[in-house]
């Protein structure tokens, strides 16, 4: 099966930046591709490209076999798309929102249908400007869903929602990967990428950094755990061989293959007569992934 | 054609539920109305008060035949008939005592000619006592003048002003569309921005039609306006002219970027047009060095068409100027519209 989309040496500069730089991705069919990474690194316009709403410099971008420059009206008829921070009319209905976006596709889906399955039934007949922001989210997927694309992007879906609303857009996410579309979406949190993705693209300043698992990632970047410890008598595991980095009151140690070396450290802290109040083993995530390809954190 | 219809239903739908929107397409214009009309619009009618000292069959019968003349008031006096007239209190004093019977008048012009009704009342009076036929008995016709009172003027420069302003107003929309977002996301699906910006327009033209409708109503109604022209013939000048100030108004959402700036463009497009584009008061009488000025300006073409069809019933035909100029304004307006017109705000 061909791919769905399919990226080659995309270069996007806006007033002599680049927002991409040179950038490749191949995304197949019947996926959840997460697409992490700070403010700033080019995920947005990455989407705004495959959604046709920007043009590339250079390169080339295809989605679902159209060339998105060229033939981006073919592409909007079949793609569905959820905004960053988009508004909807609000003086119209959650039904009424619906109809109308409706009205743009030449095969919408019933939109009865579609607010049940959404969970909208009960808002349908409620003014947009009253809804809260995780209802807001929930219409905007709705609506990314109205013309039953196969393929789907949604721009930071959760970004501002508390957990709870979180939650629900995570469980719509899951549902409408399970009625076989495949979905892009791009977060900068990595546990949402953990827990909704099947792939993982890491990207920063334009550029992709790694893609893969998240099982993949953490072993190829970040296969270590993080011992974190705090008592008394343990000062001297700052210093070599050990070289624990100290943070405020606690000991911070990064290690590979732990449970090789997890004896001789407590056999050492018991030969110096050190005492241990708290310790915490921290498995490696996505965070630490991109830390070590960035040397930045994600969220700051 | 689903997309275009279910778009013009839904700009319905939002603009009753609009209380401010509602205000100033419809409210505001009738309010407008009401005022100026109310203020300058209808002419008085002949109103004078006579007053009368003396008593006896003269002075009885007097009274009543000066009650029977519209506008007239009589009063019987006791005394101090000439210091009332003095002080403007009355317009004529007829002073009767033994058969003598004195008239008194001042130098202002009501004055004068209310004398004269006097004067032809006791005229008529005397012929009833003396049983004579009147010999030459004109039966009096009135005819109304059109365009000659202020509501006949004042009703189409109304109804162009609103035509201005909310299709300034509706075209510059488009920029609080554009800050929230809603404009990148119908971008994001296959409508085209033709149909999106022409059911815009639709919807402008349908208010149009229904302001025109008001407004020439309510003059109708409450000040006597009596249009002569076909109505009809005025639909194409609304289009055209409501099409001038969209394209105007998207022109300023292209430029401006926030609704605050466009307003401010607006006024400055806006405001000369409604002291200088004869929407209150005759191009003919601005001062010399502002005329040129004013033949610039669309709402003049507009409000002079609007006037030409309602006053005078000019035809369509003869209004080629008008439509000339107005299409040229959208022509040039729509062109820099188009040219200007960002789906979103600019990368920052």
């Amino acid at each position: 099966m061909a791919p769905v989309i399919e990226v080659i040496n995309a270069v996007k500069e806006f007033n002599g930046v680049r927002a991409l730089d040179g950038l490749s991705l191949t995304v197949n069919s019947g996926q959840v591709v997460a697409i992490l990474g700070p403010n700033g690194a080019g995920k947005t316009t990455l989407l705004e490209i495959l959604e046709g709403l920007q043009r590339l410099n250079r390169g080339e971008a295809r989605v679902l076999g159209y060339d998105v420059g060229r033939e981006s009206r073919e592409v909007k008829e079949r793609i569905g798309i959820s905004l960053q921070s988009t508004a909807f009319f609000d003086r119209l209905s959650v039904e009424e929102t619906a109809e109308l976006f409706g009205s743009f596709f030449s095969h919408p889906q019933d939109r009865r249908a579609l607010l049940r399955n959404t969970g909208l039934w009960e808002l349908r007949g409620r003014r947009v400007s009253r809804l809260s922001g995780g209802q807001k989210q929930r219409v905007a997927l709705a609506l990314a869903l109205i013309n039953d694309p196969r393929l789907i992007f949604l721009d930071e879906p959760t970004t501002g929602l508390d957990p709870a609303a979180r939650r629900e857009i995570w469980s719509l996410v899951e549902r409408i990967q399970q009625e076989g579309r495949t979905v892009i979406l791009t977060t900068h949190y990595m546990e949402e990428a953990a827990y909704l993705a099947d792939n993982v693209v890491i990207m920063d300043q334009g550029k992709i950094l790694a893609e893969g698992t998240v099982a993949q990632l953490l072993r190829d970047y970040a296969d270590q755990q993080t011992v974190i410890l705090d008592g008394e008598g343990l000062d001297y595991l700052t210093e070599p061989p050990w070289n624990f980095v100290e943070d405020n009151g606690q000991l911070f140690w990064h290690v590979p293959n732990l449970s090789d070396q997890l004896d001789s450290l407590l056999s050492s802290i018991r030969s110096r007569g050190g005492k241990i109040h708290h310790l915490v083993v921290q498995e490696a995530t996505l965070e630490d992934v991109f830390l070590r390809l960035t040397g930045r954190r994600l969220v700051s | 054609m689903r997309a275009y219809l279910t778009l013009v239903r839904m700009n319905l739908k939002m603009l009753f539920r609009a209380r401010d929107v509602l205000f100033w397409n419809f409210a505001f214009p009738v309010l407008f109305m009401v005022l100026i009309g109310t203020a300058f619009g209808t002419t008085p009618g002949f109103s004078a008060h006579v007053g009368v000292e003396g008593s006896g069959a003269f002075v009885s019968g007097l009274v009543q035949a000066l009650h029977h003349i519209k506008g007239m008031k009589v009063s019987v006096l006791a005394s101090g008939g000439i210091e009332a007239l003095k002080a403007g209190h009355i317009d004529v004093l007829v002073h009767s005592a033994n058969h003598h019977i004195d008239l008194y008048r001042t130098n202002a012009s009501t004055s004068q000619s209310v004398s004269s009704i006097v004067l032809g009342t006791v005229m008529s009076m005397n012929l009833q006592v003396l049983h004579q036929p009147l010999l030459f008995h004109p039966i009096v016709h009135q005819i109304s003048m059109q365009g000659t009172s202020y509501i006949d003027f004042l009703a189409p420069g109304i109804l162009g002003m609103t035509l201005m302003n909310t299709g300034l107003f509706s075209g510059t929309m488009l920029i609080t569309h554009r800050s929230q977002g809603i404009l990148r996301r119908i971008r994001g699906t296959p409508l085209s921005t033709g149909i999106f910006i022409g059911a815009r327009i639709t919807t402008q033209m349908l208010i149009a039609l229904v302001q025109a409708a008001l407004i020439l109503m309510l003059a109708r109604e409450v000040y006597h306006f009596t249009p002569v022209g076909n109505l009809w013939s005025l639909i194409p000048l609304l289009i055209i002219g409501e099409l001038a100030f969209m394209t105007i108004g998207f022109f300023i959402a292209g430029v401006a970027n926030t609704m605050e700036v466009a307003a401010a463009l607006t006024n400055i497009v806006s405001l000369p047009m409604m002291f200088l584009a004869g929407v209150f008061y005759p191009i003919s009488q601005l001062p010399r060095f502002i005329k040129p000025l004013a033949q610039i300006l669309p709402l003049r073409y507009l409000t002079s068409g609007l006037r030409a069809i309602v006053v005078h019933g000019t035809s369509l035909a003869h209004l080629g100027n008008d439509f000339m100029a107005l299409a040229m304004v959208t022509v040039v307006c729509g062109f820099l519209a188009i040219k200007f017109f960002r789906w979103e705000m600019p990368h920052v």
